[in-house]
């Protein structure tokens, strides 16, 4: 079978053809592997998250209407079976962070490092070292601090939709958010130094 | 609503007082989110903008700030975004296994 569209492969799905679903599984299951991964951080936790991502998928084709690109449809469902696992986790004790914030002097002086970064946002996402950089320390930070941070900043939903998605109050969410992206500036701030060398 | 504005209005009265003086860079710290998600009140973002136009370190950091939650945004989305080749072949069977079952 030889698919040229997204509109084709969709219709082939929705009669139920079975190298259209296996298609789909091997074009689009990647990125919802990424997806788990990031927001669950573990490789087998992510796998399971993305078969019943499928699976759901699968038991909901029929009501997919190509408003958005099936990519689009099937990162969503990936984020919520994703979102749904973190929700089951036992609660964890807030990792501290402290030694990433920023820190005052007893004047309530900042007394940061100076950032300096030595290219524009676009010229830094363009080498290659840095998004992998960048990406390994969200990976490293505390699961509470890089879910949210994710959440907000990678898949774009409010301040209201993160407080629900992991039963939490808005107050705790916009708190560790901040936290999470100073904390992210601060591991990232050896990285200037190396680009420069 | 008018207890929230009373609220804030009353909270950064406790903070600034009634004569315009500067925030602490302390200060200047726990308003950035809500800067950035343009939460604040127009009196709020006027004092803020007062610490970044006189504080170089305030400055330097809520640019390093934004850099930091722009790089966040792009390294995932971008078309260069780490995404592994495949789906492990075991996964793939399983998925499909799973839909016949």
């Amino acid at each position: 079978m030889t698919l040229v569209s997204e509109s084709e492969l969709i219709l082939a799905l929705k009669r139920g053809d079975d190298l259209a679903y296996e298609r789909m599984v091997r074009e689009y299951g990647p990125r919802m592997l990424a997806v788990a991964q990031r927001l669950l951080g573990d490789a087998a936790e992510a796998e399971d998250c993305v078969q019943e991502a499928f699976l759901s998928a699968f038991r909901n084709l029929e009501t997919f209407e190509a408003r958005s690109a099936l990519g689009t449809w099937l990162h969503r469902i990936a984020v919520n079976a994703a979102l749904a696992k973190i929700r089951k986790r036992p609660a964890k004790p807030e990792e501290p962070i402290d030694d990433l914030l920023p820190h005052f002097d007893q004047g309530g002086r900042r007394v940061d490092p100076s950032w300096h970064s030595p290219l524009s946002i676009e010229q830094l996402v363009a080498e290659r070292q840095v998004r992998e950089a960048v990406a390994a320390k969200i990976d490293s930070l505390p699961e509470l601090y890089r879910t949210v941070l994710l959440l907000r900043d990678v898949e774009g939903l409010d301040t209201r939709e993160v407080a629900n998605a992991l039963n939490t109050s808005e107050e705790a969410v916009k708190t560790r958010l901040h936290r999470a992206r100073a904390a992210l500036k601060t591991l990232l701030q050896p990285l200037w130094k190396e680009l420069r060398q | 609503m008018n207890a929230i504005i009373e609220y804030f209005r009353k909270l950064m009265s406790s903070l600034f007082g009634s004569t315009g003086r500067m925030m602490s860079c302390a200060e200047f710290e726990s308003f950035i989110l809500d800067y950035l998600d343009d939460d604040l009140t127009p009196e709020q973002r006027a004092i803020f903008e007062r610490h970044i136009a006189a504080c170089d370190a305030c400055r330097d950091y809520l640019v390093g700030y934004q850099q930091t939650v722009a790089l966040g945004q792009t390294v995932f989305t971008s078309p260069e975004a780490p995404v592994p080749r495949e789906v492990p072949e075991e996964l793939v069977e399983g998925i499909l296994k799973a839909r016949s079952s």
